[in-house]
């Protein structure tokens, strides 16, 4: 019992938490949805408009005031916007995961304490809200882009890969900074920061060809860079996402998930003695 | 014990308790003191050690109902967690056949932002319940929660009482092999608690295993095969109920500055094996049945008073006494006489006993008095008195002393068995307090009165009149 129900040593390990507990993981992340707009009036609509009036915000401020152009060839305002707002929701989808991971288990004191709970599901039920809110954003993007753009790029079949390769990275973030966060307190504190500050140094407010071109390199550290640029590419603008990079980017992000696993379900045992 | 056929099996478990003065201190733990190692130097601790539970060991059969007394802090509850998994051991093993639902303390496990609804079906499925499965039980869930409407709203806005019928629901409608119950039952009404009960038995009969930890022991010795007591941390004893909550009381009662060496009296008691299981459990049935030989020894009864049927059976001793550790003075020769003095427990109804004990006086003791109560066999207290109201017009009395209490009372009950409790309490500076005290000192049953009119358990001497009214 002091050890992990799963073969830590078997790099497909974080992927057997989902499939065991595929029922259970449905039924949690469909509740974080539904509690999220439990008892207002428009319910779920809540997770289409608010995208869409985030849109609206985005036309206005930075299209209409700001005038930025994500190139200089437009004059459509609201080309910049949904530039961003492609990249955005990759960044939203990464925050908030990230930002709920540090206080995952802390709040969820009786499944470590009352029953026998697969604690490492909360990871994957956290990412299945995650990526709920991701694909209604996502939607509202397909459905206004053609309309301001004038068309819809069919690369945007692309995007589910995409996503695929990304969700590794948040995978292993939420079990890093889960089992992290039972430890150290101040980590919600760090944690908001930090992903604020990979959102400034991501290409998603500005394009990377802005950058000077001997910090460029460094955004190619960021983990959201090769992500952003990708939706952006398949979703705004027709291309075919350049593979090599993206497939290496999951394989990378697969070792980290799996490495991140294996602390969380290390660390684990000691959950009951500070919660 | 060494059958196959067990369902829990608990060897050498202990758990150690490291506090931690903040959280950081727990990841320090967890890497520092390898590290300290690596570099050859002493390991340090990073926390204050806490045995909660040393060196249990124990098997349950499949089908047996165990009940875990102690008292509080004795590690019950750290026990139940290890056996449910919920908490790792520090040493030693627990191996558990099938599947475990647990009721551990209130609402285990329910997040209060769910809804009814959703904690049922989360906890279906963390009880390895298939969504089909739960679909077809979920109404059964419902039916028996009798929370009704309220099963869509958060668990928050339940009462204790509701959120206790439906865990208690979702536990047994699981079809578990082990079902813990950890005191969560004490919360809700009686009939549902009856309910309940009887779910549990049927539980049981259907060959499932019961742990079951309460502080009410009437419902340990009642429900329960077996009960285990634990006192901080160990394993002192380990019987039938009979056997092992009678200890429990005596331990629970005793002085502080006694209750080292009343332990040690259990534990060794347990240990050697003098008096295992001596003791049978003591259900109310049995005791009934031990008393249908009765009339049998009317005729060896001297019939001396020819109005006074009353006699003396010597089969009728209680088996549930307990007798409190004595603090000073010590109860002796409890018995019921007739008017004559004369010793019986067999009594005719609305007749007038006297019942009487000696009570030695060790030290001195002030605002004295001496008490009685009449209970049922379940335990209800029917009546009793004192010798004075209160401790200010209790006596003093010397060191050496020997007194005799005399009550007086009329046996105004329906036919049945009764039981009799003797105390002797006084003022002490932290106040009143039992110098000694005996539950169940004795029993006695009152026979059948052909001509009886009263009903119920206690005769009011009501009178009744009937007039009939001429038809106009």
């Amino acid at each position: 019992m002091t050890t992990s129900a799963y073969r830590l040593t078997d790099p497909l390990s974080p992927y057997l938490a989902l499939t065991r507990h595929f029922a259970l993981v449905v039924q949690m992340a469909r509740r974080d949805v539904a509690g999220r707009y439990r008892g207002s009036f428009a319910g779920l609509l809540w997770s289409f408009f608010n995208p869409l009036l985030m849109l609206v915000i985005y036309t206005f401020v930075f299209g209409v005031i700001f005038k930025s152009r994500w190139n200089a060839q437009t004059t459509n305002p609201f080309q910049y916007a949904i530039v961003l707002f492609a990249g955005l929701n990759i960044n939203v989808l990464f925050s908030e995961c990230a930002n709920r991971a540090t206080t995952l288990i802390v709040e969820n004191t009786n499944f470590v304490k009352r029953v026998v709970f697969p604690l490492e599901t909360l990871t994957w039920s956290t990412l299945g809200s995650g990526l709920f809110h991701l694909c209604v954003s996502t939607v509202a993007l397909l459905v206004i882009s053609p309309l301001v753009m004038g068309h819809l790029p069919w690369t945007a079949i692309f995007f589910p890969i995409v996503v695929v390769c990304f969700l590794p990275f948040v995978a292993g973030t939420v079990w890093l900074l889960a089992a992290l966060g039972v430890y150290l307190r101040d980590l919600k504190q760090a944690v908001g920061i930090a992903t604020m500050a990979l959102m400034f140094l991501a290409p998603i407010l500005y394009p990377a060809t802005l950058v000077p071109e001997r910090y460029r390199f460094a955004l190619y550290f960021n983990p959201l860079t090769i992500i952003a640029e990708a939706s952006q590419n398949v979703l705004i603008w027709g291309r075919v996402p350049r593979w090599d990079p993206l497939a290496a980017y999951a394989a990378i992000a697969s070792l980290f998930a799996w490495f991140a696993f294996a602390w969380f379900e290390r660390t684990r045992k000691g959950f009951a003695d500070v919660v | 014990m060494s059958c196959e056929d067990f369902s829990i099996r608990v060897k050498g478990l202990s758990k150690r308790y490291e506090l931690y003065a903040q959280p950081a201190d727990r990841l320090k733990q967890m890497i520092l003191p390898r590290v300290q190692r690596a570099v050859r130097r002493p390991a340090r601790n990073y926390f204050s050690e806490f045995w909660a539970v040393r060196g249990v060991s124990f098997d349950v059969r499949k089908g047996e109902t165990v009940g875990i007394v102690g008292r509080n802090g004795s590690g019950k509850s750290t026990l139940l967690q290890m056996i449910c998994g919920t908490l790792n051991p520090t040493l030693g093993t627990v191996a558990v056949r099938g599947r475990v639902a647990a009721l551990l303390e209130l609402g285990a496990g329910f997040n209060p932002e769910f809804t009814g609804r959703e904690s049922v079906r989360l906890s279906g499925l963390l009880y390895g319940l298939s969504e089909q499965e739960l679909d077809t039980r979920f109404d059964a869930i419902l039916d028996f929660a009798e929370i009704g409407d309220f099963i869509d709203q958060p668990i928050k806005t339940y009462s204790s009482g509701m959120y206790v019928r439906l865990a208690f629901s979702v536990a047994i409608n699981v079809s578990p092999d082990v079902l813990v119950v950890d005191e969560a039952l004490s919360v809700g009404d009686e009939a549902f608690q009856r309910k309940c009960f009887a779910r549990i038995d049927a539980i049981r009969d259907a060959g499932a295993t019961v742990l079951f930890v309460s502080h009410a022991t009437g419902t340990v010795v009642e429900l329960c095969d077996r009960a285990i007591l634990l006192d901080e941390g160990e394993m002192i004893a380990d019987g039938t109920p009979g056997f092992v909550v009678p200890r429990y009381h005596k331990l629970l009662y005793s002085p502080s500055d006694k209750a080292v060496a009343v332990r040690e009296a259990i534990k060794q008691e347990f240990i050697t094996g003098t008096s295992s299981g001596a003791l049978p459990a003591i259900q109310p049935k049995d005791r009934c049945k031990s008393l249908d030989g009765i009339p049998e020894t009317v005729k060896d009864v001297e019939i001396r008073e020819v109005e006074e049927s009353a006699y003396f059976d010597e089969a009728m001793t209680p088996r549930s006494t307990v007798h409190y550790q004595s603090r000073g003075a010590l109860i002796t020769v409890p018995r019921i006489e007739t008017r004559m003095g004369r010793q019986v427990n067999v009594l005719s109804p609305g007749r007038e006993y006297i019942y009487t004990y000696d009570v030695l006086f060790q030290a001195a003791a002030v605002g004295v008095r001496l008490g009685m109560m009449i209970k049922t066999i379940t335990g209800l207290e029917l009546g009793g008195a004192a010798t004075a109201p209160n401790p200010a017009r209790g006596m003093f009395v010397p060191a050496g002393q020997r007194l005799q209490a005399r009550f007086r009372f009329r046996a105004m009950l329906a036919p049945g068995v009764y039981f009799m409790n003797a105390g002797v309490t006084a003022a002490e500076p932290e106040g009143e307090t039992y110098l000694d005290r005996i539950i169940d000192v004795l029993m006695f049953r009152v026979t059948h009165d052909a001509d009886r009119i009263a009903t119920g358990t206690v005769d009011f001497h009501v009178l009744p009149d009937l007039s009939v009214e001429a038809l106009s």
